[in-house]
């Protein structure tokens, strides 16, 4: 199993700014004051081995899509944010216009960020694609066609010619899409929002974005510990600190990184990816948030206790499984 | 939870002992609350030099405690933090929300003033 992050931003996407490129422009030319370099390759080498990771990196600015590589022919992918653009033309490039594909999407819900790709994504326009969209909400379709019709678009849901499905799933009852075991899970969010878990040969991952966690809340907290149990990979929402999610930015529907970390050690979670990151933040912020949930790991861990191992999503990272 | 408490004036000075986590913070926060209701002008002096560690559930007793003072006027101050709750309060951005102090007096005289 596979997972590669299309799109980690929440909320709205963002694009970094120029005084953020000469930023790091700036602090990768003073590691590199004094270096010859004898090829690309010797270049390469450096950016990849003697850069900070975030001045070598970008978190990216594509809000959410995560694809899910069962091995199957047929595609997964969690949530149609923009990041979906450059999954499909990704597509496109490898199958072309003759080659019929199916694309099985499972949508947390259906807030603006999280569909906001469809009507650029390139296959949905390509007769004898196949789009099977799997909801738990009881009319996704509404959401897509207010998208994709007049004043908001001007290709109307309906002028799409690829076979547009919509499947219908119950919190609870699993599923087999693409060779994998899918479960989905009713989160806190404005209008309900769902996590899924996909399972396939003793491999987990578990797609858990837009819900807020309150600890005051056992029973809430007992039934996502059970969700994630033993789950190789989480990918989880950590938008705001703590103290955002207890005080300003309460009943906002997110969550923060101490509350990933506890979770996740409850459950014995093996990799924990912070995801649904907030637009606010820059490289610099989102690496140090990153650093922090580390330690927050370490702080919290028992003498024995297994590490929980703590990444953090960008756009174009793939982890394998 | 184990709270040691001394009452100067109209403080209160609180001292909880060990973590403050899943199985002690309900009764941390009632004890906090508890103290932050007891009367006219209120305050409380929370020592925090016997606390080991803190998770989530500690921290938002905390912020319930910081709630009430601004719903009832009470005052709530915080001193000699480890350096790993330091560190909890650092991760979590609740040092730019509670009051923190490095020792005892200062925390006083804040309450004071």
């Amino acid at each position: 199993m596979r997972v590669k992050i299309w799109g980690c931003r929440g909320s709205l996407p963002v694009a970094m700014p120029t005084v953020q490129v000469r930023d790091k422009l700036q602090a990768a030319l003073k590691v590199a004051a004094g270096r010859k370099f004898d090829s690309d390759a010797d270049i390469d080498r450096f950016i990849s081995k003697e850069l900070p990771w975030a001045t070598s990196h970008s978190f990216g600015g594509n809000t959410s899509c995560v694809q899910i590589d069962t091995g199957s022919r047929e595609y997964i992918i969690c949530d149609m944010g923009s990041g979906l653009r450059e999954f499909g033309v990704s597509m496109m490039a490898a199958h072309g216009p003759a080659k019929p594909q199916i694309y099985n999407i499972f949508m947390s819900h259906l807030h603006w960020d999280h569909i906001m790709g469809f009507p650029f994504f390139p296959p949905a326009y390509i007769p004898g694609n196949i789009i099977r969209i799997h909801s738990c909400h009881p009319d996704p379709r509404a959401a897509f066609l207010r998208q994709q019709s007049a004043p908001c678009f001007p290709v109307h849901l309906d002028q799409l010619s690829a076979s547009i499905e919509y499947v219908a799933m119950q919190p609870g009852e699993a599923i087999t899409v693409a060779g994998a075991q899918v479960r989905a899970l009713l989160q806190n969010h404005e209008g309900d929002s769902y996590g899924y878990r996909f399972e396939k040969e003793n491999k987990s991952v578990v797609y858990t974005t837009d819900s807020e966690h309150k600890p005051e809340d056992t029973e809430g907290t007992a039934r996502f510990v059970e969700f994630f149990r033993d789950a190789g990979l989480v990918i989880f929402d950590a938008q705001y600190s703590l103290a955002d999610t207890v005080s300003l930015k309460a009943d906002w529907g997110h969550s923060s990184n101490i509350s990933a970390v506890e979770l996740c050690r409850h459950g014995h979670v093996k990799h924990l990816l912070l995801y649904h990151h907030e637009p606010a933040y820059d490289d610099n912020m989102l690496y140090r948030v990153w650093q922090e949930t580390i330690r927050y790991e370490e702080l919290m861990r028992d003498g024995g206790a297994p590490m929980l191992r703590v990444s953090s999503a960008y756009d174009g990272m793939e982890i394998a499984l | 939870m184990n709270i040691e408490t001394e009452v100067k004036g109209n403080i209160a000075v609180l001292k909880p002992l060990g973590r403050i986590d899943q199985n002690t913070a309900p009764s941390f926060q009632e004890s906090l609350l508890a103290a932050l209701d007891a009367g006219k002008d209120c305050a409380v002096a929370l020592d925090m030099s016997a606390v080991d560690f803190l998770s989530s559930i500690g921290l938002r007793a905390l912020m319930a405690a910081h709630k009430r003072c601004q719903t009832n006027g009470a005052r709530l101050a915080l001193f000699a933090l480890t350096p790993v709750v330091c560190e909890v309060f650092s991760i979590s951005r609740f040092d730019t929300v509670l009051s923190c102090f490095d020792a005892r007096d200062p925390a006083l005289a804040s309450l004071t003033a």
